[in-house]
């Protein structure tokens, strides 16, 4: 808890610091309500807020405002009936949810001052082991024992299976790192660019305005990542459910 | 049985005609105003669509293009992640229960080959998986393609060049 202090206020890591609001401890436990938090919090009250204001009119022919909300909403069911299939609307609203809070998440951390909370792979991972869990969840009590034919793949010489069963069952546990690594990985690798530099602006002084001009397209591009790394969370969680539901590769 | 299905018919087609003639008789009345028929109202959406050239005519192959320059990085990012990621862990897993079991580096090395397989076994499942996806995006967008620009141009033909490159 203390390491953290010490990361020098210069440093491009230091916008990854999780600040602690208040000082509180329960039973030896460090319960104290930290920016990561309050940003997560942000983020569920931004996107209910939005979704709620944008469609409490209900026009039949939408607004710019209502329309958006619908396309955010279509988006997400055209991309479960894609990959999923009609039984996959049952999952619509956590597939809905988990797109919305991590996409609104993302773009909250590009504005100035604020705190990218998907940057931490201790929020990501959480993400992606409730994936996994209600993933694996579903492919159980859907299919009982024969959930674990999915570990075998068809067509294989049985003196084979030996090496190949351990690898699909290695490949299947390694789902969630790289499902959380993956947006993780982005979002903090991104954000230390954009602060490198600036930091390059202010230390070459006049000539700062060319990596100024560099910042600008890279802010650019950090948005367009922010909404397309929360888009490939949300397909592979998708792809993972249509796993579970069909048990095919 | 028969009457009841039949005055139910009656009915509803009462109530049609009279929706008709409110909608004949006085355009500004709220329920005509609040319910056009939706035929109506997405025929005029998708003339208007067409008049701006937001729909996938002959432009749809240049949109394509664009897409995919875009999704680009992001599918080099899945595919690489899913491999380092399977070996790192893979490896950490050997390394960890090397030191437990006092068997060094046995383990570890055998972990690692483990790793790298299922590394490139999610990777290749990744990859084969975003060109069915792409294949079949690209089959149904060249297919609205065609149906816009018999629908919108019956006579002429819409840039040959561009509009036929269905399989690029």
């Amino acid at each position: 808890m203390t390491a953290e202090r010490h990361i020098d206020h210069g440093s491009p890591m230091h916008q990854f610091v999780i600040g602690r609001l208040n000082d509180w401890q329960l039973g030896g436990f460090d319960i104290s309500f930290s920016k990561a938090a309050a940003f997560m919090f942000g983020a569920v009250i931004v996107a209910t807020l939005f979704l709620v204001l944008t469609t409490s009119r209900r026009a039949m022919v939408p607004g710019r405002w209502q329309s958006v909300a619908e396309l955010w909403y279509e988006f997400i069911a055209d991309m479960i009936k894609e990959t999923i299939g009609g039984e996959g609307r049952k999952y619509f609203p956590f597939v809905f949810s988990l797109f919305s809070f991590i996409v609104i998440c993302n773009l909250l951390g590009m504005l100035p001052y604020s705190y990218t909370v998907t940057s931490h792979i201790a929020v990501t991972i959480t993400l992606a082991l409730a994936v996994f869990a209600l993933t694996t969840f579903i492919g159980i009590t859907r299919h009982g024992t024969r959930f674990l034919s999915f570990f075998v793949p068809k067509g294989v010489p049985l003196v084979m299976l030996f090496l190949v069963v351990p690898i699909e069952v290695l490949s299947y546990f390694m789902r969630p790192i790289s499902h959380s690594v993956r947006l993780f990985a982005n979002m903090t690798a991104g954000h230390t660019m954009l602060k490198v530099f600036g930091g390059f602006v202010v230390q070459m002084g006049v000539f700062g305005v060319l990596p100024f001009a560099l910042i600008v397209a890279l802010t650019g591009l950090e948005v367009a990542i922010a909404v397309l790394q929360a888009y490939v969370f949300t397909i592979l969680t998708c792809l993972y459910l249509n796993d579970a539901i069909h048990l095919e590769h | 049985m028969a009457t009841g299905t039949a005055t139910g018919n009656g009915l509803i087609e009462h109530l049609i005609a009279a929706q008709l003639s409110s909608d004949m008789s006085d355009p500004r009345h709220p329920s005509s105003e609040e319910q056009p028929s939706l035929e109506k109202l997405g025929g005029r959406i998708s003339k208007a669509r067409r008049a701006a050239g937001l729909e996938p005519s002959a432009a749809g192959a240049d949109g394509m293009a664009d897409g995919m320059a875009g999704a680009g990085l992001g599918a080099a990012w899945r595919i690489s992640i899913e491999i380092v990621v399977a070996l790192v862990v893979c490896t950490a897993i050997g390394w960890a229960l090397d030191y437990w079991f006092g068997t060094k580096p046995w383990l570890m090395l055998l972990f690692l080959f483990l790793g790298g397989a299922a590394g490139i076994n999610n990777a290749v499942r990744t990859a084969l998986r975003m060109d069915a996806q792409a294949a079949e995006e690209m089959q149904r967008k060249s297919r609205a393609a065609v149906k816009a620009r018999t629908e919108a141009a019956p006579g002429k033909r819409a840039e040959p060049g561009k509009g036929d490159r269905r399989d690029g």
